[in-house]
């Protein structure tokens, strides 16, 4: 193969609008409900109403007598047995709990019945008329319930997370000042604005099409292998536009099963909707979480020991922990660290991961309590963060140098923008006329995962370029940088780049969660780009008819739609040497692989299971860094804090999208906002009901909310990730954010709130 | 324990005629069909949006007779000879983009793009009713439309820079 010389960049990194804007803009993208499909029946789900406790019996005659109902079924329908799932999260927590196998009810809101009707209005008509009767159990619904223990059966009892080093209870003797509290963060739902969907048509026995909203082309088939035993091959799932993900399309619901299972029983398509109210049940959320600290400084004030004793809730069967102890074992210099993390059992479904799982509630204990240890010490809290700041020669965690660390410029310039240094330190010190003014910031930190990764890269007869992915864009940008990728590696017109994900069959690739899909797909998107352009050079260079004949393929570079010697215009348009080839296309597939992970990695991918390689490899730890200052302003009367300015300093790597990775950030960072002082599920410990299980009463910030946000990018290529450079921008805006609001809210309050959202009621 | 069997309402079906996007409709519906389900599931209009189907999120905003509507509340056939329009008809001839559809690419005002049609809509009404005076007026107007991925300050710039002419006040 020849190696080249330079293809000048010309997107990558620049501010691009996305190139799916158009569609989306013009109501043209298709989202998963909105597919046509002949034939097709509506599906509507219905719902347990216990917390826990076994199905008596459900009576559906008066809802089969609504004219167009089609069916009911449930688990008192034979022949809709399904085997067991394993491997996460192709399988549980999405799949732990499968539907309609027994009259079992471990959580309300489980989805028990299917009501399926030739329309939307007759078969949710008919859902409201089924009499299901209950023989109800006791339960615990929530974190605080699960607390006062399990009585129930447990297969496979949730294990304990653990982390020690040094000796943290002989320093935490010897530290001159210890201080003690607990944090509290609570469930929170997703809520996607999209809602989840699925159309399902069998195409005889043993084939399907699948259109639903994923983060993960491969779950859904991966999960009908093992349940229904069809080749996943076979399954072919369609879905190039969702709604929005933020982790709880990265898995396969117990609803899909439903619609597939009566699709068959049917013998047509059928689609079914969630409700919104069905979002807050049947398919994850984000546990709550509580972190207890007891720490110690030394006489400088810089950490001498942490003890954290971490607990998260998890569903009934599954075990997705909430790892909320990840940031406090590494974003500090600190040698004494002694870390129980504890799950709790409860009846609440499955949880799933929610943008950055673990990373964003644990932060908000972390840098909540950083905040009042800098004022034990008598320290402004991000000289104090700087006291403790770990080197970038070493992860505190695993001893191990930092691929790239540029935390401290974060601090500086992130500072700079906000004007910190105008802070003064007192609380209730700040004001603009009678309004209270609050400042306060926090530290990010998000760990770089990555996956092996495919693509294919081909040209068209008509000079246009094709790449293709079995990847997705939930918003993050996707189509955007595959496409600037290949225009830039190519030499042509972003515009002449199509980018085709959201497909079963395009070439296969990891879920979209973790912020890996920049760097993870993007490097294969290079390779199979690169590649094409370096065949279609083997070609020239080797065609006695080509004007690039015999050149020096150094002296190459891909311009105009084409190869040309450097400086000159002896070179050719990529349709002819495609020409003289005598085909109509040209393809290149790539695999990669990211640093740090092996063949194995691929081998996994490429058979539709989860790869995922780690942050920290055997060499380096691997994280993306930020500073998020907040400035509130609380009406002295009515305690209403509001934010009217954030500003964000964030090193993740090489930005691809100048455009689109800040809009990623400043969408992470109302997150943070609307988790310091919004969003919560309140669940009734009676009766398991959600009681806020619509989006009037499950507070998400509106335009309203929101004063200025600005995000800085560094912009550091980290080498050590993939060569690209790219660490992904998805996540780290979430963390540290609530922190910041909740300690701009003490600045200008004087009121320490520990637990989240800061609410009117916890500041009176 | 038992939950309590619901009476039956009435399930017949009535016929509608109306405008969408300029092209008259005769329909047969049943009574209950909202107006968002009908664009969406009978005329295969789905650039309008469901997010909640209980009137909170703003996804499904159209204009009904130039005012907007949220169509998830309202019954399509109390739309009877009405003119109603959604995102498809934004573009003007030829397929060029609307101004603010064009502006929401250019500040990138969103990114799933799933509430975009809904913002959109509300959007121009906010520059077409004059609420587009400041930013403060623009964050209050669009209030009434979510937005997950949280676009907020792109949506502002946005709807700004087509507002344009309407001059700042404070
Ligand atoms: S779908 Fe109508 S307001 Fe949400
Ligand atoms: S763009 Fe995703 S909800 Fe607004």
């Amino acid at each position: 193969m020849t190696t080249q010389g330079s293809h000048p960049q010309k997107y990558v990194g620049a501010r691009v609008s996305r190139v799916d804007g158009p569609a989306k803009v013009r109501g043209e993208a298709t989202y998963t409900a909105e597919f046509e499909v002949p034939n097709l029946a509506h599906a509507v789900l219905v719902s347990a109403t216990i917390a826990h406790g076994r199905i008596r019996k459900i009576g559906d005659e008066a809802a089969r007598a609504v004219p167009g109902v089609l069916d009911v079924l449930s688990h008192q329908t034979p022949g809709l047995d399904l085997k067991d799932v394993k491997g996460y999260p192709r399988g549980p927590a999405g799949t732990a709990i499968l539907p309609f196998q027994n009259g079992e009810v471990l959580f309300r809101g489980q989805p028990i019945a299917v009501v399926v009707a030739e329309s939307l209005e007759a078969a949710r008509h008919a859902a409201l008329l089924l009499d299901i009767e209950y023989a109800p159990d006791d339960f615990r619904a929530t974190l605080e319930e699960g607390r006062r223990g399990w009585p129930f059966i447990d297969k496979k009892k949730p294990r304990q997370l653990q982390h020690s080093r040094g000796d943290a209870s002989r320093a935490l003797k010897d530290a001159a000042t210890t201080f003690e509290a607990s944090y509290d963060t609570p469930v929170q739902h997703h809520n996607p604005m999209e809602m989840h969907a699925v159309i399902a048509a069998w195409d005889g026995e043993d084939r399907l099409t699948l259109y639903e909203p994923t983060q993960w082309m491969q779950s859904a088939p991966g999960v009908l292998a093992q349940t229904l035993g069809l080749d996943p091959d076979h399954v072919h799932v369609i879905s190039p536009f969702v709604g929005g993900g933020f982790g709880n399309k990265a898995t396969t619901w117990p609803h899909l099963l439903v619609t597939v299972l009566a699709a068959r029983v049917l013998g047509r398509p059928v689609k079914l909707v969630l409700t919104r109210a069905q979002m807050f049940a049947a398919v994850g959320y984000r546990a709550a979480t509580r972190t207890s600290y007891r720490v110690g400084l030394d006489a400088g004030g810089q950490l001498a020991a942490v003890d954290l004793q971490a607990e998260s809730q998890t569903g009934p069967v599954d075990l997705f922990p909430e790892q909320v102890g990840n940031v406090a074992k590494m974003l500090y210099a600190n040698e004494n660290m002694d870390l129980t993390h504890t799950m709790i059992r409860t009846h609440a479904g499955p949880n799933i991961m929610m943008r950055a799982p673990g990373e964003a509630p644990g932060s908000f204990g972390l840098e909540v309590l950083m905040d009042e240890l800098a004022e034990k010490a008598g320290l402004d809290p991000l000289a104090f963060r700087r006291l403790n700041h770990a080197p970038e020669n070493q992860d505190p965690e695993s001893g191990l140098p930092y691929s790239s660390k540029h935390l401290l410029e974060c601090y500086e310039r992130g500072a700079a923008a906000f004007g910190w240094a105008r802070r003064t330190p007192q609380p209730g010190s700040m004001r603009d006329g009678r309004t209270l003014i609050g400042w306060g910031m926090a530290t990010a930190v998000y760990p770089v995962y990555t996956s092996a990764a495919t693509a294919r890269a081909r040209l068209c007869g008509d000079g246009r370029i094709e790449i293709e992915a079995g990847s997705h864009d939930i918003g993050t940008g996707t189509y955007s940088i595959l496409a600037q990728i290949a225009a830039d590696e190519l030499g042509v017109d972003i515009g002449q780049v199509g980018v085709k994900l959201g497909d079963s069959r395009l070439p296969k690739n990891g879920y979209s969660g973790g912020s890996r899909t920049a760097g993870s797909v993007g490097s294969a998107v290079q390779a199979a780009a690169s590649g094409l352009r370096q065949e279609l050079a083997d070609l020239a260079l080797g065609a006695p008819e080509s004007p690039l004949h015999g050149a020096a393929p150094v002296d190459l570079e891909a311009r105009d739609g084409g190869l040309y010697v450097k400086g000159s215009d002896r070179g050719e348009r990529y349709t002819t040497i495609l020409k003289r080839t005598g085909r109509d296309q040209y393809d290149a597939y790539r695999e990669t692989i990211p640093n740090g992970g092996s063949e194995k990695d691929l081998e996994k991918l490429k058979q539709g299971q989860e790869s995922s390689v780690e942050a920290v490899t055997e060499r380096y730890a691997r994280y993306s860094f930020g500073a998020v200052f907040a400035e509130v302003r609380v009406d002295p009367d009515f305690l209403t804090p509001r934010v009217s300015r954030l500003v964000g300093a964030f090193d993740i790597g090489k930005v691809l999208n100048a455009k689109t990775a800040e809009s990623q950030l400043t969408g992470g960072m109302i997150w943070g906002v609307s988790a310091a002082l919004h969003e919560v599920t309140h669940t009734d410990p009676r009766t398991g009901l959600i009681l806020n299980s619509n989006l009037a009463d499950y507070h998400v910030p509106v335009n309203a909310d929101i004063g200025e946000v600005q995000a800085i990018m560094l912009d550091y290529p980290d080498y050590h990730v993939s060569a690209m450079g790219v660490r992904g921008a998805g996540e780290i805006g979430i963390v540290g954010t609530a922190a910041a609001v909740a300690n701009a809210v003490y600045h200008a309050t004087g009121k320490r709130v520990r637990e989240t959202p800061i609410t009117l009621d916890k500041l009176l | 324990m038992t939950h309590s069997v619901w009476e039956a309402p009435e399930t017949g079906e009535l016929p509608l005629s109306l405008t969408v996007n300029g092209v008259q409709r005769h329909l047969t519906l049943p009574v209950q069909a909202s107006l968002l389900d009908t664009l969406r599931e009978r005329l295969h209009l789905t650039g309008t949006k469901k997010g909640c189907d209980h009137g909170q999120c703003g996804a499904c905003t159209v204009l009904v007779d130039g005012q907007t509507h949220l169509s998830c509340l309202t019954l399509a056939l109390s739309c009877e000879g009405r003119e109603v329009r959604t995102v498809e008809s934004l573009a003007g001839e030829g397929g060029a983009l609307h101004p603010m559809q064009a502006a929401f690419i250019e500040h990138d005002a969103f990114q799933c793009g799933y509430c975009t049609p809904g913002q959109l809509m509300s959007a121009v009404a906010c520059v077409e009713t004059g609420h587009a005076g400041s930013e403060g007026e623009i964050r209050e107007f669009m209030s009434g439309n979510l937005c997950r991925c949280a676009a907020y300050p792109q949506i502002v710039a946005a709807v700004r820079s087509v507002a344009g002419g309407q001059g700042e006040q404070p």
